[in-house]
């Protein structure tokens, strides 16, 4: 049987088969909220954990997950924004809220903490500051204090009978450390990451040389800082002691299931303190011995810990009728104690005081996450969360490519100085143009 | 117009109409929105500000990196795009002979060219040409490397992505194996006739005759190379680096106007590419009148 189709016949078939799928869909699913975070596995297991907590309370609340790893993800955040299509959810952090603030992609979140929609009992002022904006007005709920410390592989210096890294030590007592490691290693293991171009590990080289390295319309930093800091790293590069150079380019350091320290290519490294259970977990499966971490050297006139936080905010282009549900989501991840255990400091040390302290006190949580906890209630006695100005993302690319000209041969240290102050300065203009 | 030719001509309209709809609203009129805004300063949160032509002097006279990105893309061009035309021809020639299971080779030539350009693929990369890579794992034993990182070190980083773009020569060979296809092979029994070895029938009948398939071959790879991104950004981590030798122009593009919010300096930069682009490829098809040879002329 031979079937003829009319031209009208087709056209309508076709207009059918296009307009289906989209009623089909507007059946089957409602408005869903989106949540976007970084993070790997253990991360996302654990907040998977907490949004099925959450459904639990709240089964009409259908959540969909955006995960990337954290360079990814602020890439990623960045295009949605100008494209208006951010998260409605999105886990943000104080080292970029600044920029996605002013960008318009974030909304206010001071109405929903008046209705009480959002509660912020128990979380200091301190943090909440960090979530705050030069207008004024609460953009983030700091949910996690996170901070940068020297992490190290204290298996392998415990074997080598070396002094191991404890409070108050200088960066001397660093940089000898791993001079006096590096001959007793096995061929490619190299006694600590080259972290020249980490602008974490530099902020804190800075502020122990009573230097605040950022402000918003200038570096805070001077030339003889950072020319002593790369000649350093040269010194320790030159002897092995630090990761080469090409090795250091190759590597993404947000990866932690490719992490040099928890591999043993490295025995010290500067991370994220709340990511040394993760970190300890991947170690496990190499077999190359126990972590360890402490406050980062005292420089001549003090320490140089400083505290961020990770937290939420909601998308700037939340439809209304997902802003409650956005609302209730931050509400109940700040104040169900259930979730905070749930979480277990995942992404930097509770926030809110009770549930620090009850995760402070607890034999439940692995040795990692209370190791985080302590050194963190150490750390805060003489540290506060800091904010960072619009620029710092840009900065770190910079940091990173011009201490890569030192090391690549491609610059001397002083040359290098003087383009990054230069490239800097015009950077600072851009961004506040 | 007849009633029944209207209908037909409105029945085109209906089904073309789609298609104008998004050419209008994705291609043009971004397009031209982006012409706009490469004469503003627009950091996407307020109206943009109306600045002439500062963007493209700051790009021409002040952004050393911006000739660094062209210098790096214009050598990626001119080192990859033969590279690969060499090759993919090479190989193409290579199948032409009548090789059994020829359907077979074709496919396994075929498919890095259908994945060298994804993400996936890059990330291999990074594996395979990375301090603990495979190929440091073949040459080391031998003693032809030291056991850097080949994607690490500025000397050698843009020679593995050109290596990348060589080997996903597929699409290419498949054009010129078509175009060898088409070569009447009476042309080659009566030149064998007249003594000619292989090189000369390559030299003298098929490359002449699979000319308009190099041009189009060339034009796209040309096109193509000048926007490379995913693989520039997949091993670097974003960054061009290390020190900016993998920065390619586009992966700066997508720098300024992502990271660093200016809409309106990249909407400059893609303007100044397009305008490469375009004379590029104008002068391929101007030169084309001396090499390219089409059989009717």
């Amino acid at each position: 049987m031979i079937h003829h189709f009319t031209r009208r016949g087709l056209l309508g078939a076709g207009l059918a088969g296009t307009a289906l799928p989209g009623a089909a869909l507007g059946q089957a699913s409602g408005p869903r909220l989106r949540f976007s975070w970084w993070g790997g596995q253990s991360r996302a297991a654990r907040t998977n954990e907490v949004i099925a907590l959450f459904n639990r309370a709240n089964p009409a609340v259908a959540i969909e997950r955006e995960i990337s790893e954290f360079n990814a993800y602020w890439d990623k955040l960045s295009v949605q924004a100008a494209g208006g299509n951010e998260p409605h959810l999105v886990q943000m952090q104080s080292r970029f809220i600044d920029r996605f603030a002013a960008g318009g992609a974030l909304r206010p979140l001071d109405d929903l903490v008046e209705r009480g929609a959002i509660r912020l009992t128990g979380i200091a002022d301190s943090a909440l500051g960090t979530g705050r904006q030069p207008d004024g007005r609460l953009y983030m709920v700091p949910y996690g204090a996170f901070f940068f410390v020297p992490m190290y592989n204290r298996t392998v210096i415990e074997q080598h009978g070396l002094p191991l890294p404890r409070e108050g030590w200088t960066w001397d007592d660093f940089r000898n450390l791993a001079l006096a490691l590096q001959p007793r290693l096995p061929r490619r293991v190299h006694a600590c990451f080259n972290l020249g171009g980490v602008t974490e590990a530099f902020a804190a080289f800075a502020l122990g040389h009573g230097e605040r390295p950022f402000h918003e319309d200038r570096l805070g930093f001077s030339r003889q800082t950072l020319t002593a800091w790369y000649q350093m790293w040269e010194e320790l590069r030159r002897a092995g002691a630090a990761l080469p150079a090409d090795q250091v380019a190759e590597t993404n350091r947000s990866i932690i299931e490719d992490s040099h320290l928890a591999l043993g290519r490295v025995i010290m490294d500067n991370k994220a303190a709340n990511q040394l259970q993760a970190h300890q977990a991947v170690m496990a499966r190499a077999g190359s011995g126990q972590l360890d971490m402490e406050s980062n050297p005292r420089g001549p006139t003090g320490l140089g810990d400083s505290i961020g936080t990770n937290g939420l905010s909601i998308g700037a282009r939340t439809p209304p009728g997902l802003v409650a549900q956005a609302a209730a989501f931050i509400d109940f991840w700040m104040q169900s104690d259930e979730a905070a255990r749930t979480f277990a400091s995942d992404n930097g040390v509770v926030t809110v005081d009770r549930q620090q302290a009850e995760q402070a006190a607890t034999t439940d949580l692995p040795r990692g996450v209370v190791r985080n906890i302590h050194l963190y209630q150490q750390i805060s006695r003489h540290a506060s969360p800091e904010t960072y100005p619009a620029y710092y993302q840009q900065f770190n690319l910079l940091m990173q490519r011009r201490y890569q000209e030192v090391a690549f041969g491609a610059a001397t240290i002083p040359r290098a100085v003087d383009s990054l102050f230069t490239e800097a300065a015009a950077l600072i203009a851009r961004t506040r143009r | 117009m007849t009633g029944r030719a209207r209908s037909e001509a409105l029945a085109a309209y209906l089904f073309l109409g789609p298609w104008f709809a998004g050419l209008i609203l994705i291609t043009v009129g971004p397009l031209f929105a982006s012409l706009v805004l490469s004469f503003t300063d627009y950091d996407m949160t307020g109206a943009p500000d109306w600045v002439g032509l500062r963007n493209y002097a700051e790009l021409l006279f002040e952004d050393p990196r911006f000739w660094q990105a062209a210098r790096v893309t214009f050598f990626y061009v001119v080192i990859s795009v033969p590279l690969v035309i060499a090759v993919s021809l090479l190989i193409a020639v290579t199948l032409d002979r009548g090789l059994s299971g020829l359907p077979i080779y074709r496919t396994m030539f075929y498919i890095p060219s259908l994945i060298g350009g994804s993400v996936t693929i890059a990330l291999l990369w990074r594996q395979v040409f990375g301090s603990e890579g495979v190929f440091n794992a073949v040459l080391e034993p031998i003693g032809l490397s030291s056991g850097g990182s080949w994607i690490g070190h500025p000397n050698s980083a843009l020679g593995t992505l050109i290596t990348l773009h060589v080997w996903s020569f597929g699409s290419t060979m498949v054009i010129f194996l078509a175009a060898l296809r088409q070569v009447p092979l009476e042309l080659y029994e009566a030149a064998q006739i007249d003594g000619t070895n292989a090189w000369q029938r390559f030299w003298k009948i098929s490359l002449p005759l699979i000319s308009p398939a190099m041009l189009f071959n060339l034009v796209l790879q040309t096109i193509s190379s000048f926007q490379a991104f995913t693989q520039a950004h997949i091993v670097s981590n974003g960054s061009g680096g290390p020190i900016d030798s993998t920065l390619f122009y586009t992966l700066y593009l997508y720098q300024k106007a992502f990271i660093e919010n200016e809409m309106g300096y990249a909407s400059a930069m893609a303007w100044l590419l397009l305008v490469a682009i375009a004379g590029f490829t104008a002068s391929l098809f101007a030169t084309s009148r001396f090499w390219v040879f089409y059989g009717d002329r």
